[in-house]
């Protein structure tokens, strides 16, 4: 498939599916905001008023938190099955197979840029500086962006292999959750020993940068971000690299 | 009429596994030892029961599985495209839009697609249905959007599963005529088919499979001759064995 043919069918792919999801619910793309905005007011009441355990501004750190969550966890695990689920389609045409967790990628990507836009205008209102630093923002989101396009790759590469990953990714996402700083400062609950532990993961970096540019209005560690980023580059090469391998053994193992 | 191959098998051999339970793996070979040439502008029968690996041999040579055992030569640059209805379609999304989808799906820009639409309404004749989503259709007018859209692939080796018309009587007849036309005029094709009569009307040669391996080639009456004499024999007809990997 030409790359031309191959790019306007996954953007065309992704919006099509968008308008079918949309056109399937009551409440449509309101859900794409309310999903993480529950969970911040699920957190903001269980750590910030029951447990008194509330930071700087607390439901500003939370939103940053849930709505970050929400584009990693929702694009992985939606991107997991995706070669699976396009088994009987890959039996009628040749098509790269990258394009399956690619669309989703994009699809959950297009949600994520409404998130960001409403997350936008609520930080023209609040309470917080506008700083210098928020230039760095569409960096820090390209960083993660690369981190999820790399992760979503390489999970749909090995699922068709490893028929149980869409159960161990979410079991793996519920324990993420809890030690990636999303409702809670690592730097502030967590033993400095045990930090680098925390940090390993880079979900817990990113976000610690979001909220130290956007709430601390500080530059983020620029150090930090060239690491995540020329790992998650090397993690979606070999990924690329495994399912151009693999590209016309996926047909034969999905029928399996 | 021109000879030379556009792709050549030799010795090519598929076989499946299934996951008959958790641990074990069965072996079922679809496909042994073909050895195929197909030239340009031939449309070449492919006959045999259910089983037989006719499928097999069709997703084989549009590249989509890669043969266990022989090799595969293509001629730099040969397309092949599989003649599928409903390919990539998405029962909340229009007519229109599934249309377009297809076509993408088929390797063509969005450019492309849309150049080639208006063709494709008409030759669907659904009216304003084509602006409505697919879950409202008929499977007969899913099978004119579907056909339609096919229709478009112009690839360089056409590779039919059965597929010749669909519909009710009218379109059945319109879509079998456009297949055909396209069949005769230049288009090499692969076509698999349970119609003798399909294969010696359309194929210039042709060749039974059985239990995955070729029983028989050549021309067309000839092999559909021998196809009937067999198919007319008292035999317990068993599918395919199920090997222990």
């Amino acid at each position: 498939m030409r790359l031309a043919s191959l790019l306007d069918l996954l953007f065309y792919q992704a919006r099509a599916s968008l308008r079918a999801e949309i056109s399937r619910l009551y409440l449509n793309f309101v859900w794409w905001v309310l999903e993480p905005c529950t969970s911040m007011a699920i957190y903001y009441v269980v750590f910030g008023i029951f447990m008194n355990h509330s930071t700087k501004h607390f439901s500003l750190f939370l939103l940053i938190g849930t709505t970050q969550w929400q584009w990693f966890s929702a694009t992985l695990t939606h991107s997991t099955p995706s070669i699976q689920t396009a088994s009987e389609l890959m039996q009628h045409v040749d098509i790269p197979k990258i394009v399956f967790p690619l669309e989703i990628v994009i699809r959950d990507g297009y949600k994520h840029l409404f998130v960001l836009l409403l997350m936008g205008l609520l930080l023209a209102v609040y309470p917080v500086p506008v700083a210098a630093a928020w230039l760095s923002l569409p960096l820090i989101t390209l960083v993660q962006g690369l981190c999820i396009i790399a992760a979503a790759i390489t999970l749909a590469a090995c699922c068709p292999f490893l028929p149980d990953l869409p159960y161990i990714v979410s079991v793996v996402l519920n324990v993420l959750v809890f030690i990636s700083g999303v409702f809670f400062d690592v730097d502030s609950f967590v033993l400095p020993q045990h930090r680098h532990i925390l940090y390993l993961n880079p979900m817990a970096g990113l976000l610690r940068e979001y909220r130290r540019v956007i709430i601390d209005g500080q530059w983020p560690n620029w150090t930090y971000l060239a690491t995540v980023a020329l790992g998650a580059g090397v993690c979606l090469l070999a990924s690329v690299l495994v399912i151009k391998r693999f590209d016309r053994v996926y047909p034969r193992i999905c029928q399996q | 009429m021109p000879t030379s191959p556009l792709v050549e098998l030799t010795g090519v051999g598929c076989t499946y596994y299934i996951r008959s339970s958790r641990l074990r793996l069965r072996r079922f070979e679809a496909l042994r030892g073909i050895d195929l040439s197909i030239r340009n502008g031939e449309t070449l029968g492919v006959i045999g029961q259910n089983g037989a690996g006719k499928s097999t041999l069709l997703r084989i040579l549009n590249r989509i599985l890669i043969p266990n055992t022989g090799s595969i030569r293509y001629r730099p640059g040969i397309t092949t495209a599989l003649l599928t209805l409903r390919l990539g379609f998405c029962p909340d999304l229009t007519g229109r839009e599934n249309a377009t989808l297809g076509a993408l799906y088929m390797g063509y820009t969005r450019k492309e697609a849309e150049a080639r639409m208006e063709r494709i309404l008409t030759f669907a004749e659904l009216g304003d249905w084509i602006n409505e989503p697919i879950r409202s259709y008929s499977t007969g007018m899913l099978s004119r959007l579907g056909f339609a859209v096919a229709l478009e692939m112009e690839p360089d080796i056409l590779l039919v599963d059965e597929t010749l018309g669909v519909g009710d009587a009218y379109f059945r007849e319109k879509s079998s005529a456009a297949l055909r036309q396209k069949m005769c005029g230049g288009q090499t094709t692969v076509l698999v088919s349970h119609e003798p009569e399909t294969i010696r009307r359309l194929c210039t040669r042709v060749i039974w499979l059985d239990q995955g391996m070729v029983r028989a080639a050549g021309d067309s009456g000839t092999v559909l001759e021998q196809y009937h004499e067999h198919m007319l024999e008292p035999r317990g007809d068993n599918p395919p064995a199920l090997l222990d990997k």
